[in-house]
């Protein structure tokens, strides 16, 4: 039995490119199955949608068989792309980190297109929404399969531009485009900082690494190439290059500053807005870093620099996401926040309680999006949590859901209990007074911004009597099935990490510790105490309290509100420093540069003009003419007769 | 192989179009049209045939062959000969010429609605001269299609379109006097080899050989007058003026050709001569072409990010990405120079691209102005999902053609041999800026026409009143995209693919000539 399937899982392995293709195919399908009017069947497109990720999974679960079974064996095929100077090839790089990554990827993508069938079922382009989600799979896995660190690069651009298709799906709305080019722009100056990065990385392949046919910075020998490539240059240049690389990641995982881009996020459709902000262009972000990190951990103050962003980005986007009040873009801030304390992850070394983090977050926030997108629209497209109310009586399911992901989310049950207590240790150990403080500030900011959504939506009065249950089984069904796994999946992976999924050697993730798990427990539920009274109790001088602090004029809460006017600032860059510069060239362009052209036309024309006069057709001025002439050139003649037989020529 | 001959290949759209000028042929306008349209077809095919039987043993050429009269040579006397002959280089460009023309004939049919019998055998003689400049090996052969190029251009540009004859005045005027030094630079270098070697020779090959011996200073005086002449044409900042001109004014098919092809005239020009004959010199000159080259793209970017004419957008765009071809020839590596002369190829198509969105676009709403546009993705999205292909194309995004060119002159740039690193660096990210610059007027470029809300002044005007009386609104603009542009297009964004996901196919081509001309700096 194990020897029939440890032949199955090698094979699937093997086979892994067909994952990648699939999708692929899948879109040409749904394009002719789509442009056949009449016979357009959504239902087709569905299964063929479902089947391809549904496939990605089974050959990612036995990707992960496989990895589990031959800790040490890497799966590499690569196939040239383009030789100049140097090759670079793309290929498949199947190791315990890409299996992991792809089987919750693929699941998760499965979910969402199962979500998907109900949410966009009556919407025109339906057809064009699944086009878009097999795209997206090609993209998500070449990147997780990427072998080297060009092909990561290059689909890393892919998603991004996935990202842009999915938030502007809605062209017609003038806020989803707007939206959708401030993702690709800001994601764009991120990838080309990174581009910098990477192009230093593969100059210092080439020089050093002069051995021919040789795959270009494979993730298979990264750690030997940064090893050495560290004792080759500077501390400096060495930092400089870590902080290009990261700032690709910044931008990617929506840290300060460049995280206004995740809110434009809520203008996609739910489902796709779920798939973003769990693995869809932030999972790249932490995975790029992930498979970065060797590159990182070599250098102290890069890991410090990391630790910092991470924190602070933690921080600002759960503070401004207690004030949001619509629910979509709580949960966008949120997700900033969220992988900003990955990150601090990251940075203080615990690397396997990272990835922990960051799976559960992704699936508890893909939950929490999907729920978020049902409801909003069983409210007849109602966001805003102050007009929503008492949902619970109508909606049980979503309210059930909802509460299992925000009590998983801030870390006080079910797999976030795991991951939170695990990075919480790793922080505490780290020893920094300060990060330790602010990752509880952050749980609590957390934990107070979700139980104040929980309470908003789903209990006390009811404000608004439109709720009707919309819900195709399709749509319960795929948030049942999240709901068990953001149950389960902690107390089932809690060994995988450290054990399974670690850098280097691996550490034991330890994430029960009586002490730290009631401090955790207390700022959660202490939170959720100053929740319920804020807004749930009538207690009088809470009431006085939430009136002060939502004061207009109150600044903590006009920061909170408008994000720290992080939007304003990049605006007045962009508009008043950066075009201005711009008209001012147009300018040099049309009358210093086009006048040189109109000057030489005119001084052509003076001269013409004089010329022309001169020809009068007047015998004796034409000889005056050629007199003056002529004894001006028998002067100089002479002059220079006279100069040369002075100097003695 | 024998059927393969470049002397049939250039004239033959020569002598298409004097047989579309005789009296013989019928004066109507469709015959003519799909008459010029097959030649064109036959004729893309017939090039695409001597990429099949390419063979670049002989340094490189290929497929040489000099046209004789009776077996005296062209100008016998003077050591000049007609000589044509392919190396890996000529063949990429002969092919995308090739190429472009195909499509610009089959973009005419809704672009041009007067004078076609002018029309279509100026076009054909314009490739005749295109060919002729990319198949030279002959420096006054060179010369003399490069002039060739002026005649059908000028009537091209100032008799279609906005007919503002002052835009084709100062193409006309500024090539003529960057092709004017560069044939004093062309005759010096002849007549010094001459008195040099005592051979009369005007053959790129022989005259390569024998520059060494110059001074320096003289090399690089001849270096400068040929650079002028391309430099106009490329074009570098600050000869660049009448590129926006001569784009906006002429009409559509005719900026396809001139920023996709006559462009790369210059870019051609500066590695055959400028490379090929002074390697020394070029490698000092090196940092200085490299500077200007981020200059062409920062300079054209920001230019392009407050025109308000969606096609001079995409003129400062071409602008701008023929900054990156020159930084990557200034960086004097393999990677830096192939990146380059993938970039020519790459844009090439893609300016096409934007310049045919642009001309579908200013056809249905006669305006070019982009406030005045928007909304057009509700009315035309077979058109839109063929214009993102493209854009993302212009903004280099991988897996389409723009990246692999822009990542190796990055790359390339930073293997080049020139001091200090940190300038290197400095210039890298430069580059980069612009990368981020295009996607900023790119995308406003794509957004402002294609999205938001239709604009009230069309909805005016396409109320009107049936028979009976009843308004029925007229879906602007009144049709969405015929069959003809619908090919081009997606000619073109299967090109931008297609080279974007297999950059090697390109680059194959020339690889031979590259190692050449790289081995030769070398020495």
């Amino acid at each position: 039995m194990n020897a029939v399937l440890t032949t199955i899982s090698e094979y699937f392995v093997q086979s892994i490119a067909t994952v990648l293709f699939l999708p692929l195919w899948v879109v040409l399908m749904i394009f002719i199955n789509s442009s056949i009017p009449f016979l357009a069947s959504k239902k087709m497109t569905l299964n063929l949608t479902l089947g391809s990720s549904f496939l990605g999974f089974v050959f990612a679960v036995f990707s992960l068989f496989y990895c589990i079974k031959n800790p040490q064996a890497l799966v590499e095929n690569n196939i040239t792309w383009m030789s100049t100077d140097f090759q670079i090839s793309f290929g498949v790089f199947v190791d315990n980190l890409s299996a992991l990554m792809l089987v919750f990827t693929s699941l998760i993508c499965f979910v969402v297109q199962l979500f998907s069938f109900g949410y966009m079922k009556k919407d025109e382009s339906f057809h064009r929404f699944y086009i878009y989600l097999n795209l997206f799979m090609f993209c998500i896995f070449g990147f997780i399969l990427a072998s080297n660190v060009i092909q990561s690069y290059v689909f890393l651009e892919l998603v991004g531009v996935i990202t842009y298709l999915l938030i502007g799906f809605w062209y017609k709305k003038r806020s989803a485009t707007r939206a959708a080019r401030k993702a690709f722009i800001i994601n764009r100056i991120g990838d080309v900082c990174l581009l910098i990065g990477i192009v230093v990385l593969v100059y210092f392949s080439v020089v050093f690494n002069s051995a021919q046919n040789m795959v270009t910075l494979s993730y298979s020998t990264l750690q030997f190439a940064v090893e050495t490539l560290y004792s080759m240059v500077s501390d400096n240049a060495y930092l400089a290059i870590g902080v290009l690389i990261f700032l690709g990641i910044m931008a990617k995982t929506a840290q300060i500053p460049m995280q206004n881009w995740i809110v434009g996020t809520i203008e996609a459709p739910a489902p796709a807005t779920a798939l973003m902000n769990s693995f869809g262009i932030v999972a790249v972000g932490v995975y790029l870093c992930a498979r970065f990190y060797p590159l990182f951990i070599l250098s102290k103050s890069l890991m410090i620099f990391i630790t910092f962003i991470g924190i602070v980005t933690a921080l600002i986007g759960a503070y401004v996401a207690m004030s949001q009040n619509d629910l979509r873009k709580i949960l966008a801030y949120s997700t900033s926040s969220q992988l900003g304390v990955v990150l601090v992850g990251f940075g203080v070394g615990a690397f396997s309680a990272s990835i922990f983090c960051f799976v559960v977050h992704g699936v508890t926030k893909a939950l929490m999006f999907l729920v978020g997108g049902a409801l909003i629209t069983s409210l007849k497209n109602e966001a805003d949590i102050r007009y929503m109310g008492a949902c619970r009586e109508k909606l049980p399911l979503y309210a059930f859901s909802f509460f299992i992901g925000a009590i998983s989310l801030c870390g006080a049950l079910f797999s976030g209990f795991y991951s939170e207590a695990s990075l919480f240790n790793s922080v505490l150990d780290f020893g920094n007074e300060f990060l330790s403080f602010g990752f509880l500030l952050f749980v609590f900011m957390s934990a107070f911004y979700l139980f104040r959504a929980y309470f908003l939506i789903f209990e006390g009065d009811k404000k608004d009597d439109i709720s009707q249950d919309f819900s195709e089984w399709t749509i319960k069904c795929s948030i049942v099935l999240l709901s068990l796994i953001v149950i389960f999946i902690g107390y089932i992976l809690r060994g995988c990490f450290g054990d399974f999924i670690f850098f280097i050697s691996p550490d034991k993730l330890n994430y029960l510790n009586l002490v730290q798990n009631v401090l955790l427990l207390f700022v959660v539920f202490g939170a959720g105490f100053i929740a319920y009274q804020l807004y749930m109790a009538q207690n009088k001088t809470y009431i006085i309290l939430k009136e002060k602090a939502l004061n207009k004029s109150n600044l903590p809460y006009k920061l909170s509100y408008n994000a720290f006017y992080f939007d304003k600032v990049s605006d007045w860059f962009a508009e008043s420093l950066f075009l201005r510069l711009c008209r001012f060239f147009d300018f040099i362009e049309k009358y210093v540069i086009g006048g040189i052209f109109v000057v030489l036309a005119l001084t052509t024309r003076v001269f013409s003009y004089i010329f022309s006069r001169s020809q009068t057709g007047n015998v004796q001025s034409y000889v005056t003419y050629s007199l003056i002439v002529l004894s001006g050139v028998l002067a100089v003649v002479a002059v220079l007769y006279i100069l040369g037989s002075l100097m003695g020529v | 192989m024998n059927f393969l001959s470049i002397p049939v290949l250039i004239f033959s759209p020569l002598i298409v179009a004097l047989l579309i000028l005789s009296p013989f042929f019928p004066n109507n306008e469709i015959k003519i049209r799909r008459f010029s349209k097959a030649f064109a077809i036959l004729h893309f095919i017939y090039s695409t045939l001597f990429l099949l039987f390419f063979n670049p043993t002989n340094f490189g050429w290929s497929y040489q062959k000099e046209l004789t009269f009776f077996n005296v040579s062209w100008l016998k006397t003077l050591g000049i000969t007609a000589t044509f002959g392919m190396d890996g280089l000529s063949l990429v460009f002969v092919i995308l010429t090739s190429f472009l023309v195909m499509l610009a004939i089959i973009a005419s049919k809704s672009m041009i609605r007067t004078k076609h019998r002018i029309y279509y055998p100026l076009i054909l003689i314009l490739q005749s001269a295109l060919l002729g400049v990319f198949c030279a090996k002959d420096v006054f052969l060179f010369f003399l299609f490069w002039e060739l190029e002026l005649i059908p251009m000028y009537f091209l540009i100032s008799q279609w379109g906005d007919r503002d004859s002052s835009a084709a005045m100062k193409y006309v005027v500024y090539t003529f006097f960057g092709s004017m030094l560069m044939l004093l630079g062309m005759l010096v270098l002849y007549f010094y080899s001459f008195s040099i070697s005592g051979v009369l020779t005007a053959d790129i090959e022989s005259l390569s050989m024998s520059e060494n011996v110059f001074a320096m200073w003289f090399q690089a005086f001849i270096f400068l007058c040929l650079l002028f002449g391309f430099a106009v044409k490329l074009p570098i900042v600050p000869f660049h003026n009448w590129l926006a001109e001569a784009q906006v004014s002429s009409v559509t098919p005719v900026s396809i050709l001139m920023a996709g092809v006559l462009l790369k005239m210059g870019g051609y020009g500066i590695i055959r001569f400028n490379i090929g004959l002074f390697p020394e010199v070029f490698s000092n000159f090196a940092p200085l072409l490299i500077i200007l080259g981020v200059v062409n793209l920062l300079y054209g970017a920001c230019l392009a990010i407050v025109q308000t004419d969606i096609k001079k957008i995409v003129a400062y765009f071409s602008l701008s990405s023929m900054g990156l071809v020159l930084v990557g020839l200034g960086s004097l590596s393999e990677a830096g120079f192939e990146g380059a002369v993938f970039q020519m190829v790459s844009h090439g198509l893609i300016a096409s691209g934007l310049l045919m969105l642009v001309g579908i676009i200013y056809l249905r709403t006669k305006t070019r102005e982009i406030s005045a546009l928007g909304g057009l993705s509700q009315v035309m999205p077979i058109c839109m999902y063929l214009g993102l292909i493209i854009c993302l194309g212009a903004i280099g995004v991988p897996l389409f053609s723009g990246f692999p060119a822009g990542f190796m002159v990055l790359v390339g740039l930073l293997l080049s041999d020139i001091e200090p690193q940190a300038f290197l660096v400095c210039m890298i990210v430069l580059c980069v800026l612009g990368a981020v610059l295009s996607a900023g007027y790119i995308l406003r470029l794509f957004h402002k026409t294609f999205f938001g809300s239709v604009l009230s002044q069309f909805r005016a005007d396409t109320v009107q009143i049936d028979e009976d009386g009843n308004e029925i609104t007229v879906v602007y603009p009144k049709r969405g995209i015929t069959k003809s542009e619908i090919v081009v297009l997606s000619l073109l964004a299967f090109a931008i693919i297609f080279f974007g996901v297999f950059p090697n196919s390109v680059l194959d081509i020339f690889e031979v000539t590259s190692d050449i001309i790289l081995d030769f700096m070398k020495v």
